[in-house]
């Protein structure tokens, strides 16, 4: 009896890790799918690789539309986290230092855009853009819609390291003989940076990765990487959207790993 | 009192002074809400009862036409329903799966764990294009697993694993899980292992001591990461479009085609408020089923 | 070296989730000499931690004045007070290093580069932390981490240093230390101190007289003997060591500040403060420890009654009795481990007059 329910014990448990397992080869493989198939040497998206090359590589940039649809994307997250983190860390500040009243309903609308469907909210902008007659010509629309679904992960990161922070801190430096403003600056300032600059990493990688805003909010001239992806694998299978692809993952990690270098990861709470 | 003793209580001295300039600081953000979040979302509700036109995207006028179409049209509703069904089974078998992993992840004492929580977000970090294209690689047919059937000499002709509806699910399937994962990890977490090993020192086998107290005691994580789920795919566009191509239609691609392609404005916006306030039913209700569930544990 | 006056400190809080008036701090006066270690002792929720805010500039008082050597401060922000304030968590910048954080003040005081550097190094000698100038404060321990909070305190030689509970998240062994290291560094420097606990003992060992606080009100003030043996109320005696109490009739008067009272044990012997008058109610305190056992009848013994034992606990350095009294009281013992009594015997009970104070009916009914 006592066997049989060990024996028992161990197989459920094998069979726990291997279903996890699997959990995770699932999570990993389209991604590590389109990484190798990027390597592919041959002329069709055969699996597995006919042979290694980065002839794809090459195509992608010898492809005009994909390589203007790179630099609007850069160009559009920077835009976007820069001004994303200016305006969600004030108001973050204000939230956690000076919103005495009605802080809940603060707090809720300022993440409603992270909160509501994104396609809901892209069809919202488009019709109002057409509505008040600015249409999407200019890349100023699109450019508002991205700004406005990032700006509430900048301020969710500030509010928690600042939330985090020991209040005692500023009130030792005050104790200390520092001013309210020499105690925010010397104190408070550097260690919020990490809320900061995480912040402004989550607005650059949802800026560059974001697809219903882009693909409502576009004009004739201004598509972004996932849109132009999107609009190419309509029509074509082959290895140079791998190449594509490997190449805005490299961009998203390379956003990342420098922020760990940087400040440090924080840790993402739901 | 002890509350009053114990808060970190404001400094006065600055605090009295100027008490309106400081909201200086939350001006940009709630005019970038309200200028363009509040008043677009308003501007649709309006644009739903405007008439249809033929020359131009809307007429004078208000109407209640566009929802009595959306509500009766068999076409749209089938497309309603099986939107919500996709958006069930989806939210199901995340959860199926993600509880495990989560289990797993917040129990684990191994040196991997960094990396595993990296493997559970990292599909957060690609955007969901570049994932359903990894899929095409895997399911189209000459993608990987029909090849590979073939060439082993199971099957004769492809599999179809894509442009149908299992493709949809198994795509937004991958793509929502890290949404399933994070809050049930952080609802495992916060459950004490003692408690666990109370229960089996009383003699709950291990099948037990999951049943009867690690899931109810996850029972928020299960609300909120199925809420987040089931949003997130009822609302999903580029998964359908991309692994489901025409043969599947489901509501937002059908909305986004009314707006952008034939410029139907005011039945679009019809038909984008009728998924949002069913999905919002569907939400309340779920949220108020789980919420009784919960107290009926505790 | 500054002497701290406070003239009737009143604070009223607006409670932010029921909008009422909470009435923090009622009324406290307290005059603390130049160079003068005081405890402010109550528990959680007492307006300890209030005033000494109030003290340090982050709290605005209702009412009242708190003078350093006659200059009222309650106008003056925290950071014109020149006060040193140690927290209960330490409050070190996490961002800077040892030696960063504790010039911190002298840059804010413009206190000259080599200056800093040398005050700096002196007072890390006076907590014995030379050698740990460059870790940043997560790499070091608890205990150093509070003799840098100390340190950062004591270098701008402010007029007093406000201490909140320094010793709170120290494990037992190290706080023991820390006390004596505390007030020996205070005795050293002369520093006037405010310091707030509510750890009796902790009061007990450091200071030089204690302010016990209940309800926003001072109970008691005055020297640790004096709190302990002749305690203001049954409050404060219950909350500064363990007690026995029995209330009874003061019955006649021996003199200016002794007493002979009426009790369901028997008449009993009592000093007092002077103004209690036969006839009236009052409430007999005395510690376990003053208490002798004996098995035989002692024949000289004053205050002397009859009792069972009925529970007996070895504690190591003593034996504790729980006593039944003929009328059922009980009464807590404590007696060198030689003596041995086991459950059911029945032994005789005597103590001092000296030892037995006596609490007027007034302040009595509070338990």
């Amino acid at each position: 009896m006592v066997t049989s329910a060990a024996r028992h014990g161990r197989l459920g448990r094998a069979s726990f890790v291997g279903f996890v397992t699997l959990a995770y080869v699932f999570l990993m493989l389209p991604i590590v799918v389109v990484v190798i198939a990027s390597l592919n040497s041959g002329a069709y998206l055969k699996f597995p690789p006919e042979g290694l090359s980065l002839r794809w590589y090459g195509e992608f940039f010898r492809n005009e539309p994909f390589l203007h649809a790179m630099y609007v994307s850069l160009q559009v997250a920077t835009i976007s986290s820069v001004c994303s983190t200016v305006i969600g860390t004030l108001a973050a500040l204000y939230y956690v230092k000076f919103a005495l009243r009605r802080r809940q309903a603060l707090r809720m609308v300022l993440i409603a855009p992270m909160l509501l469907p994104e396609i809901l909210t892209a069809i919202a902008l488009l019709l109002y853009y057409y509505t008040v007659g600015v249409g999407t010509k200019t890349l100023a629309g699109l450019q508002i819609g991205h700004i406005l679904v990032t700006m509430p992960y900048v301020f969710l990161n500030v509010t928690a390291t600042l939330g985090n922070m020991n209040p005692s801190l500023e009130e030792a430096a005050r104790s200390l003989g520092a001013t309210p403003a020499i105690a925010f600056r010397r104190i408070s300032l550097p260690l919020m940076k990490q809320g900061v600059v995480n912040g402004a990493m989550f607005a650059f990688i949802i800026s560059f990765d974001t697809f219903s805003i882009s693909l409502l909010l576009k004009g004739v001239d201004t598509m972004t990487l996932p849109i132009q992806l999107f609009e190419y694998l309509q029509w074509n299978f082959d290895p140079t959207a791998a190449a594509v692809s490997t190449l805005s993952i490299v961009v998203t990690a390379a956003v990342v790993l420098l922020t760990d270098r940087l400040v440090g990861l924080r840790a993402i709470r739901f | 009192m002890s509350v009053a003793a114990v808060l970190p209580a404001p400094i006065e001295h600055q605090r009295s002074l100027w008490p309106s300039q400081w909201s200086l600081l939350v001006l940009p953000a709630l005019v970038l809400v309200i200028v363009f979040l509040a008043v677009p979302y308003l501007n649709i509700v309006v644009m739903s009862f405007r008439n249809p036109s033929t020359s131009a995207p809307y007429a004078p006028g208000f109407t209640l036409l566009n929802y009595a179409k959306a509500l009766s049209d068999p076409f749209y509703l089938a497309v309603l329903v099986r939107t919500l069904y996709i958006s069930v089974v989806v939210t199901v078998v995340c959860l199926l799966i993600a509880f495990p992993v989560a289990y797993h992840l917040a129990r684990t004492q191994s040196r991997m764990r960094g990396v595993l929580f990296a493997c559970i977000l990292s599909p957060l970090l690609v955007t969901a294009v570049i994932r359903c294209y990894g899929w095409i690689i895997i399911l189209s047919n000459n993608g990987v697993i029909n090849s590979s059937l073939k060439q082993w000499g199971l099957i004769e002709r492809p599999v179809p694993l894509m442009y149908n509806e299992l493709g949809v699910v198994i795509g937004l399937v991958h793509v929502y899980m890290p949404f399933m994962v994070l809050p049930l990890l952080g609802a495992i977490q916060s459950i004490n292992p003692s408690l666990e090993e109370a229960a089996q020192s009383l003699g709950a086998r291990r099948s037990t001591v999951m049943r009867r107290v690690v899931v109810p005691l996850a029972m928020p994580g299960v609300q909120s990461g199925a809420t987040l789920v089931f949003v997130l795919a009822a609302s999903s566009y580029v998964t359908p479009v991309i692994l489901g191509g025409s043969r599947v239609k489901l509501m937002t691609p059908m909305v986004v085609q009314q707006l952008a392609e034939t410029f139907l404005w005011p039945f679009g916006a019809a038909l984008a408020i009728v998924l949002a306030v069913i999905g919002a039913i569907c939400v309340f209700a779920w949220a108020r089923t789980t919420q009784r569930l919960m107290r009926g544990e505790a | 070296m500054t002497q701290l006056v406070i003239e009737d400190l009143q604070k009223i809080y607006k409670d932010r989730e029921t909008h009422k008036n909470v009435h923090a701090i009622r009324g406290i006066s307290l005059t603390i000499a130049s160079g003068e270690l005081v405890s402010l002792l109550g528990p959680s929720g007492c307006g300890k931690t209030t005033t000494l805010r109030c003290i340090a500039g982050f709290e605005m008082p209702d009412a009242g004045a708190i003078r350093f050597d006659g200059d009222d401060m309650v106008q003056r922000p925290p950071e014109q007070r020149d006060i040193g304030l140690v927290f209960q968590n330490y409050a070190l910048f996490p961002h800077m290093t040892v030696a960063e954080n504790i010039s911190f003040g002298l840059q804010m005081r413009r206190v000259g580069k080599a200056d800093i550097s040398k005050r700096v190094r002196a007072v890390l000698d006076m907590v014995q932390l030379s050698s740990l100038e460059d870790r940043y404060p997560r790499q070091l321990s608890g205990g150093q981490q509070q003799r840098v909070a100390l340190a950062r305190a004591l270098v701008i030689e402010p007029k007093i240093l406000l201490l909140d509970e320094p010793l709170a998240n120290l494990d037992a062994k190290l706080r023991d230390e820390m006390r004596f290291f505390i007030r020996s560094l205070q005795q050293r420097v002369g520093i006037t101190t405010v310091y707030v606990t509510h750890d009796q003992a902790e009061a007990m060992v450091m200071s030089d007289r204690i302010v016990v606080m209940f309800d926003g009100v001072v109970s008691q003030y005055g020297a640790p003997p004096t709190i302990y043996g002749r305690p203001a109320s049954r409050q404060v005696a219950n909350f500064v060591g363990l007690s026995n109490f029995i209330s009874g009739r003061i019955a006649s008067r021996q003199g200016e500040t002794r007493r002979c009272v009426e009790t369901p044990v028997g008449k009993l012997q009592c000093v007092c403060s002077g103004t209690s008058e036969p006839g009236s109610d009052a409430l007999l305190v005395f510690r376990p420890e003053a208490v002798a056992l004996s098995i035989e009848r002692p024949s000289d013994a004053i205050n002397l009654f009859s009792a069972k034992v009925r529970e007996r606990h070895y504690l190591g350095h003593t034996t504790d009795y729980r006593l039944t009294c003929a009328d059922g009281s009980v009464v807590q013992v404590h007696q060198n481990t030689l003596f041995d009594a086991t459950p059911g015997t029945d032994v005789w009970c005597s103590f001092p007059a000296e030892s037995c104070w006596l609490i007027p009916g007034s302040a009595a009914g509070v338990s």
